[in-house]
């Protein structure tokens, strides 16, 4: 297979999904991108490897094991997730240390996963990114110029990781390959 | 009919930060009145009451009710005239503030969190009569949000509207 018959086996078997569904979302912001299972027949067998388990990597093995596709994640470090990370350590409650925002509607989340029989709701909470706030000369000082500009979203008792840990990985976790670096193609 | 008979109303797209958006109604009593005949001046002070409504889609919706001291400055026979005015008003914010999301549906079921401030503003405009009295206007604001129960901020924008007048 080469690089052009990849690209369109891809678009048709929906690895473009979750892109597809960021550019729609304002066409489509309460309401999921509903696509049923027949949408996305294809006779395709062979088998497909994705390098790297990050959202990306993760996104597109999700959506091939929905669709009944053989597939190979390969990841390089010995955790997936790429640069979404997660630290449990320093409070009480999960932190994201990369990927953190959620720059569209929250219900981008269940477009991601685009599954009418998933369990589960994610809170999340309204950011304003030009709010700060400030310790100066023993006073709390909090800069808000401008804060009704617009706001952004995060994940309220979760992460960005815990997403996809939850809700992604349980259906592609056999399909991960970690510790292995890609040396030649 | 004289203006004293005539109530002045005013009608306005209003628009805090350049992105909220919303209406404004406002109404107008004059109070004094200056003619310096030598320049042909006319000075007017009025009492303003404005009502205003105004969203940020998604994020949060207003309530502003404001009261206010305009002079207005008119050349005679010049048909443009300009604003001035110092305003008190009353903010209240309707303001998504958390919520859920539905994984299955996408569904989103926001929290509401009520904001009380109190806005004084200064403003500056200019406005045209097209006739009788009645025409346009528009108005730039400025003014800070001092918030009862939250963060202060600047609250900034513009307005443009229409003036008609009704009979008292």
């Amino acid at each position: 297979m080469n690089r052009n018959e990849f690209l369109k086996s891809g678009l048709a078997l929906g690895l473009g999904l979750p892109f597809m569904s960021m550019l729609m979302s304002g066409c489509s912001k309460q309401s999921g991108l509903q696509i049923s299972d027949q949408d996305f027949s294809t006779n395709f067998n062979g088998k497909i490897i994705i390098v790297g388990a990050g959202a990306a990597g993760m996104s597109a093995g999700y959506l091939l094991s929905r669709y009944g596709i053989d597939f190979q994640i390969i990841e390089a470090s010995d955790l997936y997730g790429g640069r979404v990370k997660r630290n449990t350590d320093l409070a009480d409650f999960p932190i994201d240390t990369g990927a953190e925002w959620i720059h569209d509607e929250p219900s981008i989340l269940s477009e991601l996963l685009n599954d009418p029989n998933v369990d589960g709701d994610i809170e999340f909470i309204k950011y304003n990114p030009q709010s700060y706030n400030r310790w100066h000369n023993g006073k709390l000082k909090r800069m808000n110029f401008a804060r009704n500009f617009y706001s952004e979203y995060k994940f309220k008792k979760s992460t960005w990781f815990g997403f996809f840990e939850k809700y992604m990985v349980p259906h592609i976790a056999d399909r991960i390959v970690l510790n292995s670096p890609i040396s030649e193609i | 009919m004289s203006c004293q008979e005539r109530l002045p109303l005013r009608f306005s797209y209003f628009s805090p930060y350049g992105v909220n958006r919303g209406v404004k109604v406002c109404a107008v009593v004059p109070f004094d009145f200056k003619k310096n005949e030598s320049n042909h001046i006319l000075t007017e002070w009025n009492v303003v009451q404005q009502i205003a409504y105004f969203v940020l889609p998604d994020i949060q919706n207003n309530l502003l009710a404001t009261l206010g001291v305009e002079c207005k400055v008119e050349k005679k026979r010049k048909g443009i005239y300009t604003l001035y005015s110092i305003e008190l008003g009353y903010l209240l914010s309707f303001k998504k503030y958390d919520g859920i999301v539905q994984l299955e549906s996408g569904n989103i079921q926001n929290n509401i969190r009520l904001q009380h401030s109190i806005v004084p503003e200064i403003t500056s405009g200019l406005g045209y009569n097209l006739i009788n009295g009645n025409g346009l206007f528009m108005k730039l604001f400025y003014g800070r949000q001092l918030s009862l129960n939250g963060s202060d901020a600047s609250f900034l924008g513009a307005e443009i509207g229409i003036q008609i007048h009704i009979k008292r």
